[in-house]
């Protein structure tokens, strides 16, 4: 087995993460505090041709493979968690949606824009009595001529005011079916932001679809199919926040190593304590196996041969190590970890985003077990 | 505009521990990294093409990894690679370095300006540019921030203590940047992946290719060991006002009356 990166994916990462560094970390923190990315970073993550770095070539993409994508996720994450999640939500959910499900009209007008940040993309899927229960959308989508009329509301669309391009799913005449609306269609009104714990950045709205045109052309897929249309989006949105889990742990475990070293109490570095020193060690542990599924995910993405319960496993470690490793970080710092005057603080904040973002822990465990006892209960 | 810039690669400085009690480097991450200064060569290299047309070859020296720093250079725009492959380790020196670098440019062809860092971050020798640019009987404009080109004369602005030195030299040039003089563009996804579908944008010569004979290849600088310079002693610190301290200074430096 070959566990190295070739040395395509070697330097990506070196390219991922010196962009990272350089024009993300530096604004984590305003990112935070004014609850949105700063002014012009879409655009140069844009020029670096990373909103569309998994979109092919003939779309102005750069057709990355998984394992790439993943080194920069993991790189956004470990720079800032709402930007990482604002770019995965625009890519992975809602570019690579087109791809997957669009017309090839679809695609030449939507995909090069989308991959030149001149629109992002947002994905409204969840609505107020439908989270994890996809079948109970309500947002209805009425025939009238040569389209439909869209009516309800969709809540939790990440992207949700600044977006040029939402996929909204409603129940249409033959089932749940995806659309395709632009910003700005008559019927479309952006509605309250939510007030988030973390991933402040992210601009996370509900959606008011109130008698919303949208022509028969702009359905994606056929009427009924929006449900594997959003089960195949899922892994891609998925295993791109697994990575986004391995950056920003990665970040918290730096932060608490730089605390631990200066920090002097009872004459010598806390770094130097052996219940500190327990924490990092547990911590790199978890960091290095999370980084081993990650990467093994993504090949298994590029192989076509990842399964429901793969994707299960590594969202949910993910999410998990991020939380640990966070709360194990902000203890490292004592009182100090308490204050938003320090990273970990905003890091430990952010990551519990990831225990519910692309499905929560308990639907990855309901899928694991599911799977694991399939056939094996009669009756 | 034929421009050519040369690039050394050195060991990530972030993956080290320097351990003055120990007298010792700790390399406890073995990566290597295109050198800053060099990187920002390669940055001005891109904006002289990009303001006056041309291309830009970039000359790389040391083990076959070198290719790697080469492609960096090549990801973020620039037109061609040529890596000296020298696994003996002989270009550590510097005058054997400026040799073979010397050579390699005029096999590179005709140019217009050479353009490297003004310093390596590991050795700090500074003689690259200067040692290249006698062998090659160029005008050298040396640590600069910026370099333009005009009708035959590059134009270049230097920082110093005092103020900024404006400089010029007719064409060819070899002119020297540190460090921080740009910001480098980083490169892009796309050139990453055609940097690696193109498999013959680096091309290869061995030192022998370059120095037949051997002649330039033969080292001029011997190691006498390694140590750190002596800890200084803290020096005094003088408070009061300033007549205060004018007075303690002028007294310190034995030059009251």
């Amino acid at each position: 087995m070959d566990f190295a990166l070739n040395e395509e994916q070697v330097m990506f990462q070196s390219m991922f993460r010196d962009f990272a560094q350089q024009e993300i970390a530096p604004h984590a923190r305003e990112t935070d505090e004014h609850e949105a990315l700063p002014e012009g970073l879409l655009e140069k993550a844009a020029e670096q041709e990373l909103l569309g770095a998994a979109l092919p070539e003939k779309f102005d993409g750069a057709e990355l493979d998984w394992v790439s994508i993943c080194l920069l996720m993991a790189e956004l994450g470990r720079a800032c968690l709402s930007t990482a999640a604002v770019i995965a939500s625009h890519a992975n959910l809602a570019a690579l949606t087109i791809l997957d499900a669009g017309t090839d009209e679809h695609r030449r007008s939507y995909l090069p824009s989308m991959a030149s940040g001149e629109v992002i993309g947002a994905f409204a899927l969840t609505e107020p009595q439908a989270g994890s229960d996809w079948n109970a959308i309500q947002t209805s989508a009425t025939l009238q001529g040569d389209g439909y009329i869209l009516q309800g509301v969709k809540s939790w669309v990440v992207n949700g005011s600044i977006a040029g391009l939402y996929i909204v799913f409603a129940r249409a005449p033959g089932g749940i079916t995806a659309f395709l609306l632009p910003a700005g269609v008559p019927g479309l009104h952006i509605g309250y932001r939510e007030r988030t714990m973390g991933l402040r950045g992210c601009q996370i709205h509900a959606l008011y679809l109130k008698g919303c045109r949208v022509p028969e052309a702009d359905r994606l897929g056929a009427e009924g199919e929006g449900l594997a249309i959003a089960a195949r989006a899922l892994p891609r949105y998925q295993i791109a926040i697994a990575a986004a889990a391995l950056g920003v742990s990665e970040a918290a475990l730096q932060e608490g190593k730089q605390f631990a070293v200066e920090r002097k109490q009872f004459g010598v570095a806390i770094a130097t304590k052996q219940a500190i020193g327990n924490y990092f060690a547990d911590s790199i542990v978890e960091i290095e196996t999370l980084r081993h599924l990650v990467l093994h995910s993504a090949w298994k993405m590029d192989e076509g041969t990842i399964s429901p319960s793969d994707l299960a496993i590594v969202k949910l470690h993910s999410a998990r190590v991020a939380r640990t490793v966070a709360n194990r970080m902000v203890q490292v710092h004592g009182g100090y970890g308490f204050s938003n005057e320090y990273s970990v603080s905003r890091i430990y904040r952010d990551v519990r985003a990831l225990d519910v973002m692309g499905g929560t822990d308990q639907l990855q465990q309901a899928t694991l077990a599911r799977n694991y006892f399939q056939g094996a209960l009669v009756d | 505009m034929r421009i050519i810039v040369l690039i050394n690669q050195i060991l990530d400085p972030s993956g080290m521990t320097v351990n003055r009690r120990a007298q010792q480097v700790f390399v406890n991450r073995r990566e290597y990294i295109l050198n800053p200064a060099d990187l920002s060569a390669v940055e001005a290299a891109l904006q002289v093409r990009d303001a006056a047309g041309g291309d830009v070859t970039i000359v790389g020296l040391g083990p076959e990894r070198v290719v790697e720093s080469i492609r960096q250079a090549l990801s973020m725009g620039a037109d061609q690679g040529l890596a000296i492959i020298d696994e003996s380790g002989a270009a550590a020196d510097p005058a054997v370095r400026a040799r073979l670098l010397a050579a390699a440019v005029r096999k590179a062809g005709p140019f217009d300006l050479v353009l490297t860092g003004d310093r390596v971050l590991d050795s700090d020798g500074g003689q690259i540019g200067p040692r290249v640019a006698e062998l090659l009987d160029l005008p050298q404009l040396i640590s600069v921030e910026t370099v333009a080109c005009q009708e035959n004369r590059a134009e270049a602005i230097r920082s110093t203590e005092t103020g900024y030195q404006r400089v010029e030299a007719p064409l060819p040039v070899l002119a020297t940047l540190p460090p921080d003089a740009n910001r480098p563009r980083f490169g892009t996804a796309q050139r990453i992946v055609n940097v690696y579908r193109d498999q013959s944008a680096v091309k290869c010569l061995s030192p022998a290719d370059l120095d037949p004979t051997g002649e330039a290849s033969s080292p001029q600088t011997r190691s006498g060991g390694r140590g750190y310079p002596t800890p200084r002693e803290p020096g005094t610190r003088l408070e009061g006002t300033v007549e205060e301290i004018t007075g303690r200074l002028v007294t310190a430096l034995g030059l009251g009356a």
